[in-house]
């Protein structure tokens, strides 16, 4: 346990540093600043209070008020101005952890994002980071203090020893030499005995907090957006929101309760502890100091510093307690980012054979997605031919976008191979190979950001292939009204201003995008499911000019995308079953094709 | 922006600080009076215990100056520390008392907020200002747990300022006014940094919003194929860097406005902590007072400015919460303008099929500039089977949330057997309504408790009925705990997430379940693959057979069994009649028509 914490920490803080190398040394530096004030407070009215017991020479003491003023002053503005530099690094890290996050998410292999397992972990992170920023700035809070503490312990120790000095010096009685060393050691190691029992305790509290919290949060989330406000009004399911509610609240009332009670009772004992520390170094130094052997001012000097001492001991073992809590969060927030890419990425380039042929064929291809026990698709093998037109028709799960995922990569086959041009597609450079295909997913999505980004996916474009790309797209029209032609904003995130898109004008300009990459595959997923026919209609005619000299894929459940295609190959459970031109297929009364084709047929005859 | 400011104006003349402050009080005391119990001896133990442990050296320092016995420095010591014990212990009780209640509130209030959303009307939760309304009285819920601990700083800080303030006067008058002096500069320099700080807001607001867009969209898995297909990763994280350097910019500027406000109240408390000096030593010179005095009145002094500033400190923050908790009173208090009061009493038996009336009915969206709904007069009589087409837009779902009374018509009429639909009460005309939605919304109960939207006890024997009825029998008996199966998986372990199709089933099966005289169905086969489609048309007579029902879609094969098609275009009734009736005017449904069938056609 001990050394996972020392490892795991370790761990935590290089991954901080080297992302933002100031961050550790300025929480360090500024918390020995930050926490110097009071210390030289103290000694300076110690000192003080000596003179004005004593000698009460004037000059002597404007002296010493003198010091004390202009020591204050220098370290407040030195103290606020390394708080910028802290606040600095800290706001450096901050931003430096999203890009982690984003170029981590962005470089996984897609397969990776697909696991539910993956997902789970990633969406602990923000759980765990919601409930008490468990994980990694939950190290970075409890670095923070237990370097205040530990500082605090330096300081009291260092400043109480300085005095030691003087009463060596000063006195001859051997009790007070060796009595209060010891007595001080005795404390000291007392408090840490607490605090280590202490922090046990806690630990183990917060963690079962923390378990509910995640439940409860689990839950508030899943109630559906405002959207759902028709389903509940039409079927009465307040009385269902009630008690969601109500479950929520009891189990939150539970956990409160056991975690800030049983809090409660740990810390009863060390009030009372810490109250007879106290009292024993109160009477120690005040009984020494009657009989001469502490100057008054000593008094308030390590009645000052005993008891910070103490404090920091305190708080010491909620620290260490934070630390214990945090592990298992910490291990995982960076076991996520330990995942390792397992995809096989070759170095070939892509011979396009002069005339930029390209064909693409699956050798036998199985796939079962990540923790499913079925084939998603079962032993495929079939052929795209160079700048055909294929069709890829289905009922839902049969296997369609799974086929599209491993023909472009974001999968692997688990048997079988794809090759293009002969080669397996895993002997070619990752993204080369990516390169080929522009597609429009089913649930493609645009951007916030301007137009002319979202057609380019860059920030910077050509504004002329653009303007063309969603001419092609059939958007030329809608272009027009936009108030900044490309510059406009999609949607209200980025800028109030943003318009608003129909699902028909999102669609074009995801056509426009694929335009743009001037792939020589096109594929085209499910586009027209919430259109009208006529829009569909549209969407099919711009598509079959648009596509001219590439080879094109075209999935969909509606047969009637099929009357452009040369080819249709027909999926059911995830085993391609026909294969042929609508003719062909049509003919074949006892296939699939023909059952699809009946059922929609039927109302239009 | 300007808007939004008006906003915010009319809320704050709407609900006073005071009122603010009462109102979330009444409801504490509602819901937990033992709470307050615990502030007395907090608030108390907050200003005297600081005061004894300033008095506790000079008593330490006078008892050693005057050679005091042992005994009496022991039982000083001893009483002190018993002391400590007692209020040490005190306050943890009160403390655990505090914290494990106060957030409970907080989540009282926001299942307030999260009950009056579901139960207000439905065109105002649409409405994007009262949605946003909404959030912000969600997160002002939050606020208002933390108004009681406010509160009580507030008046510790009075109190402490009284006593403290007391005690100084009677050093020198004039120590209390340089303190009062230089606190209230001090304050005014950190109001100055706030200032800026709000004047400014809005220039980081929108990049601190644009950066958790761009963090969001790149942890959104949906995006994932989009990113990698279109390689975005350099653009995504480059525009993110850009906009990071921006804002590290305008923090910068508000950290360095920081360091100047504590450059002057740094110095003017060198001007404070040295005059406190001079006049204690001089006082102390002159045998005014002796050393004990002199460590418990500067102690005193430092206390005092502590007070005053933190004062300041918490009306503001009583000031803000008060901010808060209009947002969320705001919220709660808003207006429903539907009939949720006595309406005139349903129809005898809800098995009669309804008659059904629109009069020139007109909807506009408060966004469009337009009528989605423009002047509709329609007469659906008993048991009549229609359907409803239009391309994207036509507002076919517009004229559904009209006829369930989800929205009201900005003008004209619906009747419902003749009784305006507005005469009842609306709570009992949705009992009235089967719909299936467009939109396929899941939440994470039982199959059997979504199925019959109860809260409690669940008709099993129907439950079964209408899931056998939708087609779902065969996916559900797979389940180990069949129609008692949690949906949605990762909320409950053994929860399980159904496909698309399925789930369009499960709201079929809910609508059956519910059984109401008028059935809806609004664009229902989207997520379903040619056969389950074809099978759910074979059975719709029989679905729909003594009820008035209407079928919505854009795909036209819905119309082979419904008796009346209506066709919709641009919030208009552009056809009406029979499929016969529509193929022969030769107008745009029967060019929607021949564009879907012209596939299916050919090879016939």
């Amino acid at each position: 346990m001990k050394s996972a914490i020392i490892s795991t920490n370790y761990k935590a803080i290089k991954l901080v540093s080297k992302n933002e190398k100031w961050l550790i040394p300025s929480i360090i530096i500024n918390s020995l600043f930050a926490n110097l004030s009071p210390y030289v407070n103290i000694y300076m009215s110690a000192l003080i209070v000596n003179e004005i017991s004593g000698q009460r020479n004037v000059r002597d003491l404007t002296i010493l008020v003198l010091i004390t003023v202009l020591s204050n002053l220098v370290i407040s503005l030195v103290s606020s101005m390394l708080g910028k530099f802290k606040n600095r690094s800290w706001t450096r890290f901050e931003n430096a952890e999203k890009i982690m996050f984003m170029e981590h998410g962005f470089s996984l292999d897609y397969v990776h994002l697909e696991d539910s397992e993956v997902r789970q972990s990633r969406r602990k992170i923000d759980e765990s980071k919601n409930i008490n920023n468990y994980g990694i700035w939950s190290m970075i809070y409890s670095f923070e203090n237990i370097s205040d503490n530990i500082i605090n312990i330096i300081f009291a120790i260092i400043f109480m020893s300085s005095l030691f000095g003087i009463i060596i010096t000063q006195s001859n009685d051997i009790v007070g030499i060796f009595l209060f060393p010891i007595l001080l050691i005795l404390l000291v190691s007392l408090s840490i005995f607490i605090s280590m029992k202490n922090s046990k305790k806690l630990s183990k509290l917060g963690e079962e907090m923390s378990d509910n919290m995640i439940y409860v949060n689990k839950i508030s989330n899943s109630y559906g957006g405002y959207q759902m406000g028709k389903d509940i009004r039409i079927y009465d399911m307040i009385k269902i929101y009630k008690r969601l509610n109500d479950e929520v609240e009891q189990a939150h009332i539970k956990g409160s309760r056991k975690y800030w009670f049983g809090h409660r009772n740990t810390l009863i004992p060390d009030a009372i502890i810490s109250q007879v520390i106290n009292f024993l170094t109160y009477a120690f130094v005040c009984l020494n100091a009657v009989r001469g052997l502490f100057q008054v001012g000593s008094v308030i000097l390590y009645v000052g510093y005993i008891s910070r001492l103490i404090d920091a001991f305190k708080s010491f073992s909620s620290n260490i307690a934070m630390y214990k809590m945090n592990l298992p969060f910490l291990q995982h927030y960076l076991k996520f980012f330990d995942i390792e890419n397992t995809m096989t990425k070759g170095r070939m380039h892509i011979d396009a054979r002069g005339s930029g042929n390209y064909e693409i064929e699956f050798h036998n291809v199985s796939f079962k997605y990540p923790g499913s026990e079925t084939f998603a698709i079962e032993n495929l093998s079939m052929i795209l031919n160079n700048k055909k037109r294929l069709a890829v028709v289905g009922m839902n799960g049969s296997g369609k976008t799974t086929m599209i995922k491993l023909l472009c990569r974001l999968y692997d086959p688990c048997d079988g191979k794809i090759t293009l041009n002969g080669v397996d597609i895993k002997e070619y450079d990752y993204l080369e190979y990516m390169g080929l295909f522009s597609v429009v997913f089913q649930d493609f999505k645009l951007f916030s950001v301007d137009l002319g980004q979202n057609v380019a996916a860059d920030s910077v474009y050509d504004e002329n292939k653009v303007n063309k790309c969603l001419n092609e797209a059939g958007f030329s029209k809608r272009l027009a009204d936009m108030p900044n032609g490309l510059k406009t904003c999609l949607y209200k995130d980025f800028e109030e201003s943003g318009v608003e898109i129909s699902g028909g004008e999102a669609q074009k300009i995801a056509l426009a995008r694929a335009l743009y990459k001037e792939a020589p595959f096109i594929i085209l997923d499910e586009p027209t499911a919430a259109l009208d026919p006529i829009s569909e209609e549209e969407i099919y005619m711009k598509f079959n000019e648009i596509i001219n000299d590439k080879t094109a894929v075209y999935i969909s459940h509606r047969l009637s995308s099929c009357r452009f295609c040369d080819e249709i190959a027909v999926f059911h459970e995830g085993k391609l079953i026909q294969h042929g031109s609508h003719q062909e297929l049509v003919s074949m009364k006892q296939g699939k094709y023909y059952e699809m084709w009946a059922a929609q047929a039927q109302y239009y005859t | 922006m300007v808007k939004d400011k008006s906003k915010k104006g009319i809320q704050k003349d709407a609900y006073k600080k005071s009122q603010n402050v009462f109102y979330v009080l009444k409801h504490i005391w509602k819901w937990d009076k033992v709470y307050y119990v615990a502030y007395i001896p907090k608030i108390f133990i907050s200003v005297f215990m600081p005061l004894a442990l300033l008095y506790y050296p000079k008593l330490l320092i006078d008892s050693i100056m005057n050679k005091s016995s042992d005994t009496y420095i022991l039982s000083v010591i001893a009483l002190y520390s018993f002391m400590l014990i007692i209020t040490g212990i005190i306050q943890l009780f009160a403390d655990a008392k505090i914290n494990s209640t106060s957030y409970t509130f907080a989540i009282k209030f926001q299942n307030m907020v999260d009950i009056k959303a579901k139960s207000m009307d439905y065109e105002n939760i649409e409405n994007p200002t009262v949605h946003d309304m909404e959030r912000q009285a969600y997160s002002g819920a939050t606020s208002a747990e933390n108004v009681m601990g406010n509160l009580s700083g507030f008046l510790t800080n009075l109190l402490g300022m009284f006593t403290y303030g007391s005690i100084i006067v009677l050093v020198h008058p004039l120590i209390l006014l340089l303190l009062i002096i230089s606190t209230i500069v001090n304050y005014l320099m950190m109001a100055y940094v706030r200032k800026w700080n709000d004047k400014n807001r809005d220039n980081w607001t929108h990049l601190d919003c644009r950066i958790s867009y761009l963090f969001n969209v790149s942890q959104d898995y949906d995006r994932a194929k989009d990113i990698r297909i279109y390689n975005m990763k350099g653009w995504l994280t480059s525009l993110t860097k850009k906009y990071q350097g921006l804002r590290m910019n305008w923090s910068v500027k508000s950290w360095n406005k920081s360091i100047l406000s504590t450059l002057v109240s740094s110095s003017l408390n060198l001007f404070r902590d040295g005059f406190s000096y001079a006049v204690l030593i001089i006082m102390l010179l002159n045998n005014e007072i002796d050393v004990g005095n002199f460590v418990f009145y500067f102690g005193t002094i430092t206390g005092f400015s502590g007070w005053l500033s933190s004062i300041a400190e918490q009306y503001n923050s009583i000031a803000s919460l008060s901010d808060d908790v209009s947002r969320l009173r705001a919220f709660l208090d808003y207006n429903d303008i539907f009939n949720h009061g006595k309406g005139i009493p349903l129809p005898e038996s809800n098995r009669v099929p309804y008659d059904i009336e629109l009069k020139n009915v007109f909807y506009k969206y408060l966004s469009n500039d337009t009528h989605t709904i423009d002047n509709i007069n329609l007469h659906i009589k008993k048991g009549e089977k229609l359907a409803i087409v239009g391309v994207n837009g036509a507002g076919k779902t517009t004229l559904v949330k009209l006829l369930s009374e989800l929205y009201y018509p900005t003008s004209g009429d619906i009747f419902i057997d003749s009784n305006n639909a507005k005469s009842y009460n609306v709570t009992d005309y949705y009992t009235q309504f089967s719909i299936v939605f467009q939109e396929i919304l899941i939440i994470p109960v039982t199959i059997a408790r979504f199925i019959s939207g109860s809260g409690e006890d669940v008709d099993r024997d129907r439950v079964k009925k209408a899931i056998e009825l939708a087609d779902l029998d065969s996916v559900i008996s797979k389940f180990p705990h069949g129609m008692d199966t949690m949906l949605v998986k990762g909320i409950y372990d053994d929860g399980v997430d159904l496909s698309g199709g399925e789930k369009q089933k499960l709201l079929l099966a809910r609508a059956l379940y519910k059984d109401a005289p008028v059935f809806i169905l609004d664009e229902p086969t989207s997520a379903l693959d040619p056969i389950a489609e074809s099978e759910l048309y074979n059975k719709y007579k029989k679905l729909t057979s003594g009820k008035t029902s209407i079928y919505i879609s854009h795909r036209l094969t819905s119309t082979r069994f419904c008796d009346r098609i209506i066709l919709l275009q641009n919030g208009l009734i552009a056809e009406c009649g029979s499929h016969d009736e529509l193929m022969k005017k030769n107008g745009l449904y029967a060019k929607m028509f021949n564009t879907q069938s012209q596939y299916y056609k050919e090879v016939n």
